[in-house]
């Protein structure tokens, strides 16, 4: 019997003797938190996560397209094709609390409202890390500190632009926190945080003014800490947010751009670029002493073959049209010899019949003759030289019948909606799946002038300071300077303009016209031009209402909070933005 | 949890190696070698009515040898001179009859009159039917054979109470099954636990002809075994073993033929044309088909220019072939038992290949086809080496070769090509220019046709090869009842995938106005509709393998005291490691433990409990007990019901207990945070380029679902259990249900996927599994056996972190308070008659889309004046049904078998957007009934709201779209005829029967079209098949 027994003993000692329990088995590749910041090379590469949450902005709105397609300066060519395109979606004013158009696209941070959250969490652990952590050099640190600081401010400056007011979080949250403690204070406080963080890193000697090296393209410096500030004090001045017209806040902006100007442009550190059209076709050269002194700060992502198959004349391969832009725009720009607006504005709601401003030199026969030169950088229209598709220079033939006509019934993507085609960004040389090196300027030294003339005009008037700017602006792009005499109301037209044609299709006029609250003039509906080849080969010009659009409301001027946050932060609920 | 410390110790430290020692010593520990002295003994077997019974298995009392009767009745065996025979008979009592003095023995079989002694598989063991006091249910395999369906899994639908199967597709090969035991319980893993012999495995490729018998294990104290994953119940296959000494051979051969059940059906071209001129018209646009087009289009008198093309046709076959063989051979010798098993089947694919002739002169060596070729074995060993130790081999596998068209990524085709096929309208051209190149309608159009014939083909091999070895020692000198177990099984599967990819030229038609043909009509020529060329096909692979290890070992014992007293225990160890491609292991270790007692076959107490962990959870939470208990109590045996006539059984049944649910998603150690170092940071001057991505933050206290189950059985017989009444009413309450937190804002920041998951879901599920049956032998000729079941499963979750949606929402839910998958849409009311009727009505804010005659009526619910998501309302039901029920007959009337399955589902619902069902692309027959302002004045039938160019504010989840899928089909129909033995025997064959069975072959449903079967969810799967099928079965 023991005998038999012995094996049962045996077992049971093989059992008990084993040390490891084979459920333990050691993850692979993992670490935690505070080991990040036990490195310092982990600790950078923090620094680069906090980056990952700025978004890409240009094209990469769904579907493959810009946000131009939202605003009086263009209709997208999906209208009537693609239904998940933004600008189909938005435009009928499908816009709701539980779903923005706008946060679909192939950028992953596309949906702004919670990739700037997450960019902001990403820097508040990074800040609330970085004392500690083991950074041999303190220059080094310091700077890094000062980047962070700065996405933060970036982060909440473009998360209030679009959504208004937001707490302001210098910690990053356990997912336990108590959110019923949330409350949004005003627009004015969270201006007045994006403000001293940019003051903080603008004084900090660590931060740079201007990237030099090519290994350090895309990172941020005291040049963006200035735009920021600059951009931000604007809106915080204007009507949307300053409905009582405090001149102080005015007189805010106008200095944060003042100073700005003097900083950036300090022994020509930043200066416009000298060629209006090239600018926007290439990427920013990085060195000691580049050629493109205007950029603050551009998208660091770029170089793919999508940007000229979604932006392209049916008479060369690709996929649409995409921005088609709008008759409205080309009425924007005014004449070359004289200076004077072409067109004042419509005498009819739908925009058919266009004040023409006889004094100008404009001919509604010749239309595109004599424009602004930025004009023809912005455009294709009809008759205009498109050079190079495979060796031959073509012509753009918008007109009925023509190469690259005008059709206006859907379904059809590839012909303009509106009588032209997107030239900015679109550099001709750049074959059908070649890559494009075009990249999406978020910040340039325009902008800034831009920026203060309109501050300036508000609080002081046309002064000779205000002309200046302006016309630094004009005279770039070989535009005579205002002419003098312009009272305060006269100008405010003049460079609300000018803001509009110096920088379409750069994500500032969807956003400008909801700041001035002139949505319900500008967003109704959009014109284009069709064309007709007579036997003498003149033209002739029509205008149609291309598309009508339901998202000029008051309500569209600040976008919905989302329900989700609405649901759970009941503040949010009892101050959600007005109209949602 | 304290006192499992020193058991957690002791299970935890078992390794692979001591377990191997542990085998051999256990196989060294039972070698004792005896002889014996034999006879032969021969016999009839009889029903009371005098016919032979054939297949009776007669065994050796005591011992694993034994033999089935044959044709005739008869059986012949050697035998000790002191054994006892026992006879079994489903159906039939079972008689023991001792040998002693006797050479031959005619034996009649009383038919059973109760279905008390059957015998039935339950969690690691059997038990006679009278003893079981869970929920359980199960059919032998010739329940399963009479489905010709290539997957096991969907032969499974309607046949066991309990169970539902649900199949969203019909690929060769890629079925897309679901399956759920007492509907749904959890958010997570639904699917019960399969095992087939014990140990995890697939049954999908599993051979009919391989199974004995299949058990589902419902509630806890049936799965309490199986501790952390039992709670969505458990089903057991068990394979087929030798019985008899003289080998039995089966041959089965059958042939069939399948086609769609359903299909989307597109309108022709002139239907295309008038719909698509309705749209523009309706929109205010000018009508893009002439009258002179629309005419071309009616009359067919110039297809070149205005084709009108049946896509269907085209691309879809009338039907395809299926065939099937099956060898099997069961039989044994002294010691040694086996079933031995082959099969093959050859499933064909509905898709049509073009001609060989065009093939060939494109170079197109290649087969695209759908289709599926699985060879399997099986072959299962029983050894007797003494009378105390005894040992099985269990040896299976399959290989699989699924073949399909490259298609558009590679996956999918299917979906590729009937979306495709639905974006050609009819009258496009195609499939192919005058030099045998895809033709499409427009520049950059995909052809469904090139999808099929011209993209190349995937073939993927899935190899499994199974493999358990088992031996069981009596531990009778220790005490009368005791025995050791212990089993070993290795699986390995592998899936090889070879994807061949080529470019094809695709051109379309231009109709040229400005060149003059030769027929004076304007020349049509072909322009290049891509960039793409015709290319050598282009390789890549792709491949994963997966190994098990299972380990199982048993201390069983069972013995009756005083013939009074029966008690029975069983204490399991096992330990699984599963391999998967590069990922770490994955390891179980558990101890499980019955206990059950019985008083004189009338009271009956059983004690189940699982202690078992994983890795996936944190040492500190690593291992759950999970105990349930139960009792039955057999009635019928009182004194009071002894000699009741009528009432032949009656037994109540009760259980409670606690299951888990471990399988909580594909992401694995939860419990930790998930943050990695990776490259492709934002600039290389931080970090070295790297960037730190926070892919999850781990919950410490990371646990298993918890699952409370009560279940309250009636069992009741008539009739000497002729008609059989079995009801079980059951509730359970899933507690710790692993969610994602749905009420941290965005604010928070953390991306909502790398927050950490927690318990805290609460789903509660009841409902009930009624089962009647009805068997008779009529007379020795005529016997029928019916069986009706009915199950509901209702679902609620109780807890669902969610936030709540302001005040003005009428429903402030989603998920809290409703059904998993429950639908949200619009209330419709009617269509909108004209303008006037829409400004009186609340404004229709739905997408942003301004309202038109014509347009969906939405019900403003809360009474703000609009309609916009506030109203969305719960409509119908989830995609799995809460309601199955399954009817089926067997009848038998002298050579001639019968057999019928209707199968059924309610409260179900789907919707089916885009492709099939909106007016967009393509049209269907209903939208040729759209609302027009004609129509509605003419009191016409409308089907449909206006249709329109533009995206509509009518095609979005609303109660006009939210369709009831309910259904009753008859799922299986099979007639049979055995030839009259005389001439069976003329071929040395004991008997042939040939058989006629059919699959899905009608459906009754309540859905407005044909386009969808109401089984599957997704318009673009590749559609449910109905088979026809002639089998010829012989056997020797």
């Amino acid at each position: 019997m023991i005998k038999k027994k012995l094996p049962l003993f045996l077992i049971l000692t093989i059992i008990i003797g084993c040390k490891r329990s084979p459920l333990d088995i050691t993850p692979d590749g993992r670490i935690t938190l505070d080991d990040v910041f036990k490195s310092e090379i982990n600790t950078e590469a923090f620094l680069n996560s906090v980056y990952s949450s700025v978004p890409l902005y240009f094209y990469h709105y769904q579907y493959f397209t810009f946000l131009a397609g939202v605003t009086d300066d263009a209709q997208d060519a999906d209208i009537g094709n693609e239904s998940s395109n933004i600008a189909a979606q938005w435009n009928v004013g499908g816009l709701t609390p539980s779903l923005n158009p706008l946060a679909a696209g192939d950028d992953p941070n596309v949906n702004h409202y919670v990739s700037f959250w997450t960019g902001i969490r990403s820097a508040n652990i990074f800040l609330e890390n970085i004392n500690n952590a083991p950074i041999t050099s303190s220059s080094k640190k310091s700077r890094l500190k000062a980047e962070a600081t700065l996405l933060r401010a970036f982060f909440y400056w473009e998360l209030i632009k679009e959504y208004g007011p937001m707490p302001i979080l210098e910690n990053p949250l356990d997912p336990s926190f108590d959110y019923a403690t949330l409350i949004r204070p005003s627009f004015q406080d969270d201006v007045d945080f994006i403000v001293k963080s940019c003051d903080t890193v603008i004084s900090n000697p660590d931060l740079p003014m201007r990237i030099t090296l090519e290994s350090e393209r895309g990172r941020f410096t005291k040049a963006v800490a200035y735009a920021i500030k600059s951009e931000a004090l604007l809106y915080n001045a204007s009507p949307l947010w300053n409905p009582s017209n405090d001149l102080a806040k005015w007189q805010a902006a106008a200095t944060a751009s003042k100073d700005a100007l003097s900083a950036l442009t300090a022994g020509n550190e930043y200066e416009l670029f000298p060629d209006y059209g090239d600018y926007f076709l290439s990427q920013s050269d990085i060195n000691v002493d580049p050629k493109d002194k205007e950029t603050i700060y551009e998208i660091k992502q770029g170089d793919d073959p999508n940007l000229i198959t979604i932006a392209t004349i049916p008479s060369r391969d690709g996929i649409k049209a995409g921005i088609c832009p709008s008759q409205e725009l080309v009425d924007a720009y005014d004449m070359q010899n004289t200076g004077e607006p072409a067109i004042t504005g419509y005498s009819d709601a739908d925009h058919l019949t266009p004040i023409v401003n006889t004094s100008s030199g404009y001919d509604p026969d010749h239309p595109y003759v004599g424009r602004d030169p930025r004009f023809y950088a912005t455009i294709w229209y009809n008759g205009s030289a498109y050079d190079n598709i495979n060796g031959v220079i073509h012509t753009i033939e918008t007109y009925d019948g023509g190469t690259d006509q005008l059709l206006k019934a859907p379904p059809n993507r590839r012909n303009t909606h509106t009588g032209y085609y997107l030239r900015k960004y679109i550099d001709p040389r750049i074959q059908y799946l070649q890559a494009s090196h075009a990249r999406f300027k978020k910040y340039r030294l325009a902008e800034i002038y831009l920026n203060y003339a309109e501050a300036a005009n508000e609080v002081n008037g046309p002064t000779q300071d205000v002309y200046d700017a302006i016309d630094t602006i004009r005279n770039r792009a070989h535009m005579p300077d205002l002419p003098s005499g312009l009272n305060t109301d006269e100008m405010r037209i003049r460079i609300r303009r000018e803001r509009r044609v110096e920088m379409p299709y750069e994500e500032q006029r969807f956003w400008d016209v909801r700041r001035w609250k002139i949505l319900d003039q500008t967003d109704k509906l959009v014109t284009g031009i069709e064309i007709t080849k007579n036997i003498n080969n003149t033209f002739n010009y029509m205008r149609f209402v291309s598309e009508r659009r339901d998202a000029w409301q008051s309500k569209y001027l600040i976008l919905p909070i989302p329900t989700h946050d609405v649901s759970i932060i009941p503040d949010f609920s009892s101050h959600q933005n007005p109209g949602w | 949890m304290e006192k499992f410390t020193l058991i957690k110790t002791v299970i935890s430290r078992m390794e692979f190696g001591r377990q191997l020692v542990l085998l051999f010593l256990f196989l060294a520990l039972g070698f004792t070698a005896f002889s014996q002295q034999s006879i032969s003994i021969q016999g009839h077997v009889k029903d009371k009515l005098g016919s032979p019974l054939i297949g009776v298995t007669v065994k050796v009392k005591g011992k694993t040898k034994g033999t089935v009767t044959e044709s005739n009745g008869s059986f012949l065996l050697k035998v000790n001179s002191t054994d006892s025979l026992e006879f079994s008979y489903l159906g039939y009592k079972s008689e023991v009859v001792s040998v002693v003095g006797k050479s031959s023995i005619e034996v009649v079989l009383e038919a059973n009159t109760g279905s008390l002694n059957e015998v039935v598989v339950v969690a690691y063991g059997e038990q006679k039917m009278a003893s079981v006091t869970g929920a359980i249910a199960s059919i032998n395999g010739s329940d399963v054979k009479q489905s010709p369906a290539a997957n096991l899994s969907v032969s499974l639908a309607g046949r066991l109470p309990g169970l539902t199967v649900v199949q969203r597709s019909a690929q060769p090969g890629k079925e897309d099954i679901g399956m759920f035991l007492r509907g749904q319980g959890t958010i997570n893993t639904q699917s019960p636990l399969i095992l087939v012999d014990g140990v995890e495995r697939d049954i999908t490729y599993i051979d009919p002809n391989e199974v004995e018998s299949i058990t589902v294990l419902k509630d806890a104290s049936a799965t309490a075994l199986y501790g952390v994953r039992g709670a969505n119940g458990v089903i057991l296959l068990t394979t087929k073993r030798g019985k008899s000494e003289k080998p039995i051979i089966n041959f089965t051969t059958e042939e069939g033929v399948q086609n769609f059940a359903s299909l989307i059906q597109p309108v022709n071209a002139y239907q295309y044309a008038t719909l698509e001129n309705l749209a523009y018209t309706n929109d205010g646009l000018l009508p893009p088909y002439s009258s002179t087009a629309l005419q071309h289009y009616k009359n067919h008198d110039d297809p070149l220019r205005y084709p009108d093309n049946d896509w269907n046709k085209l691309l879809i076959k009338r039907y395809s072939l299926q065939q099937r063989y099956n060898l099997n051979i069961t039989g044994g010798g002294k010691s040694v038992q086996y079933f031995v098993n082959a099969s093959y089947l050859d499933q064909g694919g509905q898709f049509n290949l073009e001609s060989n002739e065009v093939r060939d002169k494109l170079g197109l060596k290649y087969d695209p086809s759908f289709k599926l070729r699985r060879y399997n074995f099986r072959s299962n060993i029983d050894m007797q080496f003494n009378s105390s130790l005894s040992a099985f081999l269990n040896v299976a596998g399959y290989l699989e070769k699924i073949n399909q068209p490259w298609g558009a990524t590679g996956a999918d085709p299917a979906l590729y090509i009937i979306a495709y096929a639905f974006d050609s309208p009819a009258n496009t051209p195609g499939p192919l220019t005058k030099d045998d190149q895809i033709l499409v309608g427009s520049p950059g159009q995909w052809s469904p046709y090139a999808l099929i014939n011209r993209s190349g083909y995937v073939q993927q091999t899935n190899d499994n090869v199974t493999a358990s070895y088992g031996m069981e020692q009596k531990l009778d000198f220790i005490t009368d009842g005791l025995s050791l177990k212990a089993i070993v099984s290795f699986d390995a599967s592998t899936v090889n995938t070879l994807s061949a990819s080529r470019g094809y030229e695709s051109w379309y038609q231009v109709i040229d106005p400005n060149l003059v043909g030769q027929d004076g009509e304007d020349s049509v020529y072909y322009k290049p509709s891509n960039a793409g060329v015709n290319t050598a096909l282009s390789i890549s692979g792709a491949r994963s393998f997966t190994s098990q290890f299972n380990f199982q070992g048993f201390l069983n014992y069972k013995r009756t005291f005083n013939k009074k007293h029966s008690v029975s225990g069983m204490l399991l160890y096992q330990r699984q490691q599963q391999i998967i491609n590069e990922e770490l292991p994955f390891n179980l270790i558990g101890l499980s433990g019955r206990f059950s007692y019985g008083y004189e076959d009338k009271y009956f107490f059983e004690f189940n409990a699982g202690y078992n962990g994983s890795e996936q959870f944190a040492p500190e939470n690593r291992f759950g007990f999970f105990p349930a208990f139960s009792g039955s109590w057999v009635a019928s045996k009182e004194k009071f019901l002894a000699d009741n006539k009528t009432i032949s059984l009656l037994k109540l049944r009760a259980s409670y207990g606690e299951v888990g649910n471990d399988r909580l998603g594909a992401t694995r150690f939860l419990y930790l945070d998930d943050i990695k170092v990776t490259g492709g940071g934002f600039t290389g001057s931080l970090g070295g380029g790297n960037t730190i991505i926070t892919s999850l933050l781990g919950n410490k206290k990371l646990q298993w679902e918890v699952s409370k189950e009560f279940n309250l059985g009636l069992d009741i017989g008539l009739f000497d259990d002729n008609l059989k009444l079995s009801i079980d009413l059951w509730k359970e309450k899933r507690n710790n249900i692993l969610t994602n937190r749905g009420t941290v804002p965005d604010v928070n920041g953390l991306p909502i996927a790398a927050l950490p998951p927690v318990n805290i879901g609460i789903v509660s599920n009841k409902g009930y599994e009624i089962e009647l049956t009805y068997k008779k032998v009529f007379t020795k000729d005529f016997s029928l056996l019916s069986k009706l079941n009915l199950n509901f499963a209702r679902n609620k979750q109780l807890f669902v972190d969610e936030p709540l949606l302001p005040g003005d929402y009428v429903f402030q839910h989603r998920m809290t308070g409703y059904r998993i998958g429950q639908q949200f849409g619009y209330l419709v009311d009617g269509y909108f008659s004209d303008s006037a009727e829409i400004s009186k009505s609340p404004v229709q804010s739905v997408g942003g889309h301004t309202s038109r005659p014509g347009d969906f009526k939405y019900r403003d619910l809360n009474g703000d004046g609009v309609v916009d998501e506030k109203d969305e309302a719960p409509i119908g039901f989830s995609t799995v049904p809460e309601f199955t029920f399954g009817g089926a007959l067997s009848a038998s009337y002298k050579n001639f078998d019968f057999s019928v399955l209707f199968q059924g589902v309610a409260n179900v619902s789907n919707y089916w957007q885009l492709r099939g069902t909106f007016a967009k692309v393509n049209f269907v027959s209903r939208h040729l009934n759209s609302w027009t302002a004609e129509r509605a004045a003419n009191g016409e039938q409308i089907l449909y709201p206006r249709i329109t160019t533009q995206s509509s504010p009518d095609e979005i989840p609303n109660s006009f779209f939210i369709e009831n899928t309910s259904y009753v089909r008859l799922k299986n129909l099979q007639l049979g005829y055995t030839f009259p033995a005389s001439l069976s025997q003329r071929i040395g064959a004991e008997s042939i029967r040939v058989y006629l069975n059919g699959f899905n072959l009608f459906t009754w449903d309540k859905l407005p079209t044909k386009n969808f079967d109401p089984e599957q969810t997704s318009n673009l799967s590749y559609p449910i098949t109905r088979i026809y099928n002639f089998g010829i079965n012989i056997k020797f």
